[in-house]
C-alpha cells in the first residue's frame, strides 16, 4: 500500500511554505500587523519537526527501550513546561501535582492502549509508543492546564461557600465537591466537543495522515476510534487524579482552607 | 465552668509591610452558657478571635482548649458541628431556605431528621418567617439571610455559637427579639460568643463584656459593669461615642 504514497520532496515543501509567505504578505500588505510572527512561528514549525523527524529516525533504527524513555521523559517535561506556561493561578505543590497526575494518568492509559489494545510487541516498540504517547500526552495537558486552573479560581473565589460548609461540619472533600465537578467538566470539554464533531466537521489528523500513507480508510478509522477512546480516558483519568490531589493541597492537615 | 480558655493567643498574617499582628497575647476564659459580647472599633481583632475559636484559623502562638481539652485534640468536623460559627455576611447554598436550613445535616447522618415541629422550633430561635421556608434563599433579604444562616448552624444542636454581628441588618424590634431567642438559648447551656458593635443592643442581652482593640483584649467584665464607666479612660469615651453616634442614626 505504501508504494501507492506519493513522495513530498524538498521543492515540494517550498511550495507548501510558499503559503505561508503568501499569507504573511497579505497580512503585512493589509497593514493588520503580526506577519513577523506568523514567519517565526512557522520557521520555528519548520526547523521543530525536521528536528524531530530525523530524531524519530534515529530512535526507530536503534529501537531501544533507554532511548524511547529519553524521548517520553522529554515529551513529559515539556507538557509540563506548558501547562506552567498556562496556569496563571496555580494551586500549591503545582508541578508535583502535575507531574504526578500526567505519570500515573498518561502512563497507565498509554500502557494499556499499546500493550492491551494494539498488542505492540515489544512493548517499547518506538514507531507506535511515540506517537500514541504523544497524543495522549498532548490532550491531556489541556485537560491538565484547564482542571488546575479552574479549581485554583474557583477555590479563591469560592472561600466564602468552603469555609460555610465547612463550619457545617463537612470535610475538606464535602466542601468543595460542587467546585470538583464544575471542574471536571471544563477540563473535558474539548475531548468531548472534539469526539462530538469527529468525522463530520473534520476528518481527525491521525486519520488523515494514515489514509494519506495508504493505509485503508476503515482501518484508519478504526485506530482513530480506538485513540480517542485513549485520549478519552487518559484525559479523564489526569483529570481526576489532578482535582483528587489537587484540592487537598488548598486545606491544611487540621482541615482548615488555607489562607 | 469555662467553655473556652485561650492562654497568650498570639495571630499575624503577612502584610505589605512585614507581619501584621491581628491578636496580641490575648488570654481569656468563656464561661458556658453565657452570652458574651466583644465589642470595640474595627479591626481590633473580634473576628479574628471568633474564627479561632473552631479551628478557621490557628493561633502563632499560645493555646486554646474547649471543655477543658486542647482544641488540637478535637477533631475539627466533630467541634465545628459543637462549635457553630456564622459569618456576618451569610453565604447561601443553591435551593430554598428549607434546602439551606437542612443543609448541614447531610453532613452528619447521625442525627436525626428535622420535623416540622423541629422546623418551626428553629424558625422561632432564630426569628426566620417559617413562610419563607419554599422561597428561594438567594431572593431573601440579607437580613432574613443572616437568620436562616442562624437557623441552619442550630440545627445541627451547637454547644457554642459563634456569631459575628448577628443583628447587623436587622431592624431594631426583630435584634431585640433575636437577642431574646439568644437569652433563651443561654438558658438553656448553650454558650454564646459574638461581636456586636450595637452597644444598646449589647446592653440589653450581654451577660459578659469584652473590649477589644488593636489585637489585645484591653478588659473583660459583667456588662453591668461596663456600661456604668466613666469617660475618663478609652474605654468610657469609646462607649460614650457609640451612644452619641446611635443618637445621630435615630
Amino acid at each position: 500500500m505504501t508504494g501507492d504514497l506519493l513522495q513530498l520532496n524538498m521543492a515540494d515543501l517550498g511550495l507548501a511554505y510558499g503559503l505561508v509567505l503568501l499569507s504573511a504578505a497579505l497580512v503585512r500588505w493589509q497593514g493588520y500587523g503580526g506577519s513577523g510572527g506568523l514567519l517565526r512561528a512557522s520557521l520555528r514549525m519548520v526547523v521543530q519537526l525536521l528536528a524531530v523527524g530525523y530524531l524519530l529516525e534515529g530512535v526507530f533504527a536503534l529501537r531501544h527501550p533507554l532511548a524511547v524513555a529519553a524521548i517520553l521523559a522529554v515529551m513529559g517535561l515539556f507538557a509540563l513546561q506548558v501547562i506552567g506556561s498556562r496556569v496563571q493561578d496555580k494551586m500549591p505543590y503545582f508541578y508535583r501535582v502535575m507531574a504526578g497526575a500526567l505519570l500515573v494518568g498518561c502512563g497507565l492509559v498509554t500502557w494499556f492502549f499499546c500493550v492491551g489494545v494494539v498488542g505492540v510487541e515489544p512493548w517499547y516498540e518506538p514507531r507506535y509508543l511515540i506517537p500514541l504517547a504523544g497524543m495522549i500526552v498532548g490532550n491531556s495537558m489541556n485537560g491538565a492546564a484547564l482542571a488546575a486552573e479552574r479549581l485554583a479560581v474557583q477555590i479563591r473565589r469560592g472561600g466564602a461557600e468552603i469555609e460555610a460548609a465547612l463550619c457545617l461540619g463537612a470535610s475538606p472533600r464535602q466542601a468543595v465537591a460542587p467546585l470538583l465537578g464544575s471542574s471536571f467538566r471544563a477540563a473535558m470539554i474539548p475531548a468531548t466537543n472534539t469526539m462530538a464533531a469527529m468525522g463530520i466537521v473534520a476528518l481527525p489528523g491521525m486519520m488523515t495522515g494514515q489514509i494519506l500513507s495508504g493505509t485503508a480508510p476503515i482501518i484508519a478509522v478504526r485506530y482513530q476510534i480506538a485513540i480517542m477512546c485513549a485520549i478519552t480516558g487518559a484525559v479523564a483519568l489526569t483529570t481526576l487524579l489532578i482535582l483528587h490531589i489537587g484540592y487537598r493541597s488548598y486545606f491544611t492537615a487540621d482541615q482548615r482552607l488555607k489562607s | 465552668m469555662n467553655a473556652f480558655e485561650l492562654q497568650h493567643i498570639c495571630r499575624a498574617i503577612p502584610g505589605d509591610e512585614g507581619p501584621q499582628s491581628l491578636l496580641n497575647d490575648v488570654t481569656v476564659c468563656f464561661e458556658k452558657g453565657l452570652l458574651h459580647a466583644l465589642v470595640g472599633p474595627s479591626g481590633g481583632g473580634k473576628t479574628s478571635l471568633l474564627r479561632l475559636l473552631n479551628r478557621l484559623d490557628a493561633p502563632d502562638a499560645g493555646t486554646v482548649s474547649y471543655a477543658g481539652r486542647d482544641l488540637g485534640c478535637w477533631e475539627p468536623r466533630r467541634l465545628r458541628r459543637t462549635v457553630a460559627f456564622v459569618p456576618q455576611q451569610p453565604h447561601i447554598f443553591p435551593g430554598t431556605a428549607r434546602d439551606n436550613l437542612l443543609f448541614g445535616l447531610r453532613f452528619h447522618p447521625d442525627i436525626v431528621p428535622t420535623d416540622q415541629q423541629r422546623l418551626s422550633e428553629l424558625c422561632a430561635l432564630s426569628q426566620f418567617p417559617p413562610d419563607l421556608l419554599s422561597k428561594p434563599a438567594e431572593k431573601l433579604s440579607i437580613g432574613q439571610q443572616q437568620r436562616l444562616v442562624l437557623a441552619r448552624a442550630l440545627c445541627l444542636e451547637p454547644e457554642v455559637l459563634l456569631l459575628d454581628e448577628p443583628g447587623s441588618a436587622l431592624d431594631r424590634p426583630t435584634a431585640e427579639a433575636l437577642g431574646r431567642s439568644l437569652r433563651h438559648l443561654c438558658r438553656r447551656s448553650v454558650t454564646i460568643i459574638l461581636v456586636s458593635h450595637d452597644l444598646e443592643w449589647v446592653r440589653n442581652h450581654a451577660d459578659q463584656v469584652l473590649f477589644m482593640e488593636a489585637g489585645e483584649l484591653k478588659l473583660q467584665c459583667p456588662a453591668a459593669a461596663f456600661f456604668n464607666r466613666g469617660v475618663e479612660d478609652r474605654i468610657g469615651r469609646f462607649i460614650a461615642g457609640q451612644k452619641e453616634a446611635l443618637h445621630h442614626d435615630g
